[in-house]
């Protein structure tokens, strides 16, 4: 009986101290964009849901498209301001995401990147 | 030559404002048990801490996230942020912020948070180290090589950038012993580093290429030879005008008055002797008596806003830290400029109304319900339980009457049955929020 009540203090602690969203949280990538260059804060990251934050540290507006290697839907960070930011909330399926800026021809001056998504 | 030592009380009062100058604060009773240890015990226990521990809970977003220091924008801030708060370290974290300034890097020009942080954990190694190391190593660490076009400089193009900054920001002093003659050598000297560029992760790879490098002979302070990286910093910090721009400008960061001549004139030798080493002038900074007899010191946006989440025993729950200490003139990472933050300049009309914000948001989760709280319906017990929210730290005579005299008043508009009943808690949440904003707060 004692260890039974033990025990469930034990897992009524074990509940308070964990977070919202388990102990990893969303998996992350920042995008930092230059004239005329992306960087990922990592290139590789976990299935599931994912933040996908574009930092433009830039001198012209930049924004964002996504897309799954093999796959049709794309998507999209609407163009922001130098000195702005905008968050992408998605859930990323293993596999390989091309990343690149639609403004201009951006994309073909160096703004693309490869993200990879593992299981 | 005798470096002074503070010889007067060192009670809870001057305990505190040790606290302050080398760390964030204390938390609630700190300054009471280093006042016990006596002045000598609690600067070694600043300079030589035990192993570094945290206590709370681990920071988290308000969505209950871990933080992603190096993958969100802000969450770098917060990180350090929650070191300041949550590390049993103190002097080592505002050692690094020291240094931060020192050799102020921004994210702005290097566009890694990733690149950032290693070069924060730099400056944590070298917290109190040898500062001839410390130029050193930040002389090749890849933010400051992005930051001041260090792998731009190559033997073909030399780029002056570094080498002027070295000379005129980290080691002399503008104008000091140094010719533009000297800043062109010392940028051939500096010549060699270089990165590589892959796609999707942008520069990589740093390291030092011959290839690159000037062999030919330079001449630097008036000496020749086949200089290297290492030869520039070694030349500037064994120059003859070194100490005497390191002493005061490391002094500046805990006294904000000039120190006495023979003082600077003790600590530059001290530091010369002991080989470039910190500690030694850090431990007699601490234990002069102008740090505990000499004018107060307005505390940085991110010195405060540690300081009264330790003060109120909160930890890191919100994303606002970030925005909150950028309005207010400092976010980490991201200093003005390569002459860092301006410490004259940390109070005006329009930053002092953040400070405001930042006070109320730090108490707002634990403001008292007027509803369930019945608190006393007596200005000074009220005065007394705000203050002991934080810890009860010391308040001028004057901001004590001034706290007093609102209490009064807000009482006295208690005029019917339930406002006698609810005004009290709100004015002891008035007054948590009146003392954080105070002179005595917002100053040490």
């Amino acid at each position: 009986m004692r260890f039974l009540a033990v025990l469930l203090l034990s897992v009524a602690a074990l509940a308070a101290a964990t977070p919202l969203f388990g102990a990893r949280g969303p998996s992350r990538v920042q995008v930092t964009a230059f004239e005329f260059e992306y960087r990922l804060s990592r290139l590789s990251v976990r299935q599931g849901p994912a933040l996908i934050e574009l930092v433009n540290y830039g001198e012209d507006d930049h924004d964002l498209a996504l897309q799954r290697v093999g796959g049709t839907r794309s998507w999209t960070l609407a163009k922001i301001l130098p000195g702005s930011r905008a968050t992408l909330s998605i859930r990323l399926r293993p596999g390989r995401y091309r990343l690149w800026c639609a403004v201009g021809g951006h994309r073909l001056r160096g703004m693309r990147a490869t993200l990879v998504v593992r299981r | 030559m005798n470096i002074p030592v503070y010889r007067g009380e060192f009670g809870p009062v001057e305990a505190e404002r040790l606290l302050w100058r080398a760390g964030f604060g204390p938390r609630p009773g700190e300054a009471a048990v280093f006042a016990k240890r006596g002045l000598d015990s609690a600067v070694q226990a600043l300079t030589k801490p035990g192993r570094q521990r945290f206590t709370g809970a681990p920071a988290r977003d308000e969505k209950g996230r871990p933080l992603a220091p190096r993958d969100a924008w802000g969450h770098d801030h917060l990180w350090w942020l929650d070191r300041m708060v949550r590390g049993t370290r103190p002097l080592m974290e505002r050692m690094t912020l020291v240094w931060h300034d020192w050799f102020a890097t921004s994210n702005e020009g290097v566009g890694s948070q990733g690149l950032m942080l290693r070069q924060n954990a730099l400056l944590r190694r070298h917290w109190l180290g040898s500062f001839r190391q410390l130029v050193a190593a930040v002389t090749h660490d890849p933010a400051m090589l992005l930051w001041l076009s260090g792998t731009e400089n190559t033997k073909w193009s030399p780029n002056e950038n570094f080498a002027r900054e070295l000379m005129e920001l980290f080691t002399l002093g503008a104008g000091r012993g140094y010719t533009e003659r000297d800043v062109r050598e010392q940028a051939r000297a500096l010549t060699g580093f270089r990165n590589d560029w892959r796609e999707g992760v942008g520069p990589t790879r740093f390291r030092f290429d011959r290839e690159r490098y000037d062999k030919g002979s330079k001449r630097v302070f008036g000496r020749r030879g086949r200089f290297d990286w290492n030869d520039a910093c070694r030349l500037c910090v064994t120059h003859p005008k070194h100490a005497s721009f390191f002493v005061p400008k490391l002094w500046g960061y805990f006294i904000p008055v000039a120190p006495p001549r023979a003082t600077q004139r003790a600590l530059e030798l001290l530091y010369v002797r002991n080989g470039h080493a910190v500690r030694p002038v850090v431990d007699a900074i601490l234990r002069h008596p102008l740090l505990y007899e000499g004018p107060r010191m307005v505390k940085s946006p991110v010195v405060y806003t540690a300081g009264l989440l330790r003060g109120a025993g909160r930890g890191i729950d919100t994303e606002a830290w970030t925005w909150l200490c950028a309005n207010a003139g400092q976010q980490l990472f991201y200093p003005p400029n390569v002459s860092g933050w301006n410490d004259d300049r940390w109070l005006d009309t329009a930053t002092y109304l953040v400070r405001w914000d930042i006070a109320g948001r730090v108490t707002r989760p634990a403001a008292l319900d007027p509803n369930k709280v019945r608190a006393p319906f007596d200005a000074d017990q009220l005065v007394a339980r705000a203050l002991a929210f934080w810890g009860d730290p010391p308040l001028s005579t004057g901001t004590r009457r001034v706290l007093r005299g609102y209490a009064d008043r807000a009482l006295a508009t208690a005029n019917q049955r339930w406002k006698k009943r609810s005004y009290p808690a709100l004015v002891e949440n008035s007054l948590r929020h009146l003392i954080a904003v105070s002179p005595d707060l917002q100053t040490s």
